[in-house]
């Protein structure tokens, strides 16, 4: 009797395990999949730097001038930090001091910045701060400030090159903190001024301690984005031999033959401290439950406002927006730069030039392709990261911390170091993908994943569960759960993430930059390349071209994502 | 091998500067001062010339095709291939894309390999990279290479790739800056040296293009070896590492009066457009050589149209025949209507980039620290 009742016990529980077996496999496949992505090809890059005896570390330790290359570097990073933590930390706590109708408005503002294109805002900054015949320069100097001919100010120091990376990545501070603020209220605050706190003691013994989460976090991806800046070294180093290994990079895979290896051993130091970075955010960062506020419910309480509070925010965009789109245009409106404004001689020649030039057309719709089967590949793969990343779900613990590790990691390389890696792999055999749109669609796929997936996870976050399992229980499959409910639940946190992925993809350069065949342009690279063969109004109007594109995508993706997912992009 | 050739090769092994263009120079200066860019001239010898039927089958499959593709480290190929190739071949299109020689090679290798796509036919001036990919690269097998080139010494390889033109560098002025620093007219290289100028040089320093560090290492020699050059670094050159286009753009601002490397095409484009800028030819003439070469075979019978074209009068009356770049050949060849068509002076020094052991250590212990400050 016992041996015939557990006989159907065992093929019960047997069938039982075969699914979750089945489910197991699944998600070891995703990993695989974003290790395949992700890791393998920084794996073979740094391999290379192995290759007869790691005679490339000997080689960089002589290359002429690298001791200075990895100062500036650090120089760059730690600047940058130095600008955009605190200037995005205040700038994010005047917005919750402006009067309510205000903040609605100019609590999006600051991060406007992010949709100009890197290159287009380097560009702009070299037409108003030239120190001969940049626009501001001209006009301090005829206000009496400075003195001779050139001056006051130079945008091709290392000043320059850690002001301009810094003001841009004060966006990424104040979206961290300013995200912070919101949520937790000012119950904390209003509770310690009501015991009799001072202004000052409740900012330095609440207001900061509150925000170590967000500002240790900001601080790290600052960090880690200034380290790889590539951009404004590039362009503005250039004059006065600044070089960081961002830069040294890409020259070593223009030089013939291309010396992977020596790019690898330059690479190594960027990956170990993107590691240790993330490693020292974790630890910094410890339980976040440490940092939670009193109330479900944030609310701004006690909070003195002041419409003084918007000057700094107005001026931030005067300066990291309105300045520079205005010189792209005036330069884009120019027969050639000549360092003046003369509304006299303004034409429309540069745009008609640009239209008309086949690369822009074929760039423009090279770039809509990649775009196209990028948000088709990543937003699906994201979306099951994401669901592989709820602690929710029945996914093997040690392939979840995989899943993590790998999107950590992908967030913290810089873009040249990728864009080394996979040029590298997907050039050569056994894949051969160079010169084709595929390879620039697995290339983005690559970088985007990360950005894919924490805006579908945050929605599926905010959720829970019910509706789910309501669904499940009423007799719907994994797959008609998902589309009838799952997705509509997360529709906003999808538009996020197509946004992002939209920007970032349209605004990508350094990894376009190696992975892009002459033939498969796309429109960063389109813009670089203007920045070396072409005029400065063709260069004005590709920038141009460039954020008109960008705003239309975002439009697109928020129109389908819902008109929230805007407060939360 | 014609004589002059050996003299000029020699030339280039040896850094012998035998001098034989000046009379070339002023009549390029007369030209480049004008500040406008001539219109270039069409040849109307039919390219196909001497082509049996043999090769009106490769002309008959190319029209079949319809397209090729040609990488081109020249600023000028851009506009000037497309219009006049277009006039020979109606059914050919031909897309020409545009890079600094370093980046298209390194793009090239990427592409080895790959049937599918990327370019068809290359020009760039790293004659190295010709050396180590001619075993790969397809002969041309038009009839214009035999016709035209046979005796000159300027193909290689059996015909895996042939020097298809010089590219002339000098100085980039701003007319009204200068005039207003007081420095005199600028003609030679040691004209770029005045104390007048400090503050307002620009260089392209040219990095990793073997052709531009060997272009260095000839003009360093006519400004005075290592004491020419500390004068240059006295100057505080700002360096342009992007190129040509933008150190012409900036002297066309004002940002800095002259620009040194600079190339007449970008120049005169911006003159046209009202700068004052003009492009000064500096004596003796150092030309970055231009080499071609059928790289892929996505269109094989297009790519070998396209190279019969550029090595025909009728391609190099285009790729000239505005005075911008040099001819290697003689230009009686190119028939009446050669335009401003000029031959690269016979003794000149026309760079290959084949660093000899002399050219790359002046290029890195004596150019790099002086002038770009990196020791």
């Amino acid at each position: 009797m016992t041996a015939t009742a557990s006989a159907p016990q065992r093929v019960t529980l047997a069938a039982a395990r075969r699914p979750a077996r089945r489910r197991g496999l699944a998600w070891v496949s995703l990993a695989l999949v974003m290790a395949v992505l992700i890791i393998w090809p920084l794996v073979r890059l740094e391999l290379r730097a192995f290759d007869n005896g790691g005679d490339a570390f000997t080689r960089m330790v002589t290359y002429p001038g690298i001791g200075r290359v990895f100062l500036n570097t650090l120089i760059v990073a730690v600047g940058s930090v130095l600008i955009a933590v605190p200037l995005g930390t205040v700038l994010a706590w005047l917005t919750l001091r402006m009067p309510p109708a205000l903040r609605r408005v100019m609590a999006i503002l600051p991060i406007v910045p992010l949709m100009l294109p890197a290159v287009a805002k380097v560009a702009a900054w070299t037409y108003l701060l030239s120190p001969r015949t940049g626009l501001l320069n001209t006009l301090l100097r005829s206000w009496g400030l400075g003195s001779g001919a050139t001056g006051p100010l130079d945008v091709f120091t290392m000043t320059g090159i850690v002001v301009i990376s810094g003001v841009t990545l004060t966006s990424f501070v104040y979206l961290f903190v300013h995200s912070s603020l919101e949520q937790r209220g000012a119950e904390l605050e209003a509770a310690a001024a009501a015991c009799g706190a001072r202004p000052w003691t409740v900012f330095t013994t609440v207001t900061l301690p509150l925000l170590k989460p967000a500002v240790i976090y900001s601080t790290g991806i600052v960090f880690l984005l200034s380290l790889g800046q590539f951009s404004a070294p590039l362009l503005l180093g250039a004059p006065k031999n600044i070089d960081t290994i961002s830069t040294l990079m890409y020259r070593v895979s223009g030089d013939y033959p291309v010396d992977y290896a020596l790019g690898a051993a330059l690479a190594l130091p960027l990956l170990v401290i993107g590691l240790l970075v993330v490693v020292a955010q974790r630890r910094a960062l410890g339980d976040e439950r440490r940092y939670a506020a009193v109330s479900g419910r944030a609310r701004q309480v006690g909070v003195r406002t002041s419409w003084w509070a918007a000057v700094p925010l107005v001026i931030y965009l005067l300066v990291a927006v309105v300045l520079p789109l205005l010189a792209l245009v005036v330069v884009s409106l120019s027969p050639y730069w000549s360092g003046r404004i003369t509304p006299s001689r303004f034409t429309f020649d540069g745009w008609a030039t640009a239209f008309a030039d086949p690369s822009t057309q074929q760039a423009i719709s090279t770039t809509a392709q990649a775009v196209g089967f990028t948000i088709v590949l990543v937003v699906p793969l994201g979306y099951l990261a994401a669901l592989a990343l709820l602690q929710r779900t029945r996914v093997p613990a040690p392939v979840r911390r995989v899943i993590d590790l790998i999107s950590s990691l992908a967030l913290s390389m810089p873009s040249v170091l990728m864009g080394f890696a996979l040029l590298l792999t997907y050039s050569t055999p056994p894949f051969r993908l160079y010169g084709t749109t595929a390879m620039v669609v697995v290339a983005y796929v690559s970088l985007m994943l990360p950005h894919a997936i924490r805006p579908q996870l945050t929605s599926m976050l905010a959720t829970g569960p019910e509706y789910s399992e309501a669904s499940r229980v009423a007799g719907a499959g994994p797959l008609a759960t998902t589309w009838r409910v799952g997705f509509p639940l997360i529709r906003s946190g999808i538009g996020v993430a197509v946004s992002l992925v939209v920007i970032m993809v349209i605004h990508e350069f350094a990894v376009s930059l190696m992975v892009t065949s002459p033939g498969r342009r796309v429109i960063g690279t389109l813009l670089y390349d203007a920045t070396n063969f072409g005029t400065a109004p063709q260069v004005a109007v590709i920038a141009l071209l460039m954020v008109a594109i960008t705003t239309v995508g975002i439009v697109a993706a928020l129109v389908a994502g819902g008109a929230r997912a805007l407060d939360r992009v | 091998m014609s004589t002059w050739f050996s003299a000029r090769h020699r030339g280039l092994r040896r850094s012998v500067h035998v001098g034989l263009g000046a009379v070339l120079v002023l009549a390029l200066a007369a030209c480049g001062s004008s500040g406008s860019a001539d219109q270039p001239a069409k040849s109307s010898i039919d390219p196909n010339l001497g082509g049996d039927a043999a090769w009106q089958q490769i002309v008959d499959a190319a029209n079949a095709e319809g397209k090729v593709v040609f990488y081109s480290a020249n600023d000028e190929d851009s506009a000037t291939v497309p219009p006049a190739f277009h006039a020979a071949y109606p059914k050919i299109q031909v897309e020409v894309q545009h890079f600094a020689s370093g980046a298209l090679t390194a793009k090239l290798d990427a592409e080895a390999g790959n049937t599918a796509t990327g370019a068809d036919v290359a020009s760039h001036s790293s004659r190295v990279w010709w050396q180590a990919n001619a075993a790969r690269l397809t002969p041309a097998k038009g009839p214009a290479i035999a016709r035209y080139w046979k005796d000159t010494g300027f193909v290689y390889a059996n015909g895996a790739y042939t020097l298809v033109g010089g590219n002339p560098l000098g100085a980039a002025v701003n007319t009204d800056r200068l005039a207003a620093l007081g420095a005199t007219p600028i003609k030679t290289y040691k004209d770029l040296l005045q104390p007048a100028l400090r503050g307002n040089v620009g260089v392209v320093p040219g990095e990793g293009s073997p052709a531009a560090e060997q272009w260095w290492y000839y003009a360093g020699q006519e400004m005075g070896g290592a004491s020419g050059l500390q004068q240059l670094a006295a100057l505080q050159p700002r360096l342009y590492r992007s190129g040509t286009t933008p150190l012409a753009t900036d002297v066309a601002s004002g940002e800095i009066a002259v620009g040194f490397y600079a190339t007449r095409s970008s120049v005169t484009a911006l003159a046209d457009k009202g700068a004052p800028v003009a492009f000064v030819p500096l004596d003796p003439v150092i030309s970055i050589g231009g080499y071609t070469g059928i790289v892929g075979n996505a269109h094989p019978n297009a790519a070998q149209v396209l190279e019969n074209w550029l090595l025909s009068p009728a391609g190099q009356v285009a790729l000239a025949g505005d005075g911008n770049a040099l001819t290697p050949l003689d230009v009686s060849v190119l028939g009446a209507e050669s335009g401003n068509a000029r031959q690269i002076p016979k003794g000149s020094h026309v760079t290959d980039g084949v660093l000899l052991p002399e050219q790359t250590s002046f290029y890195q212990n004596v150019f790099l620290p002086t002038v770009v400050g990196r020791s």
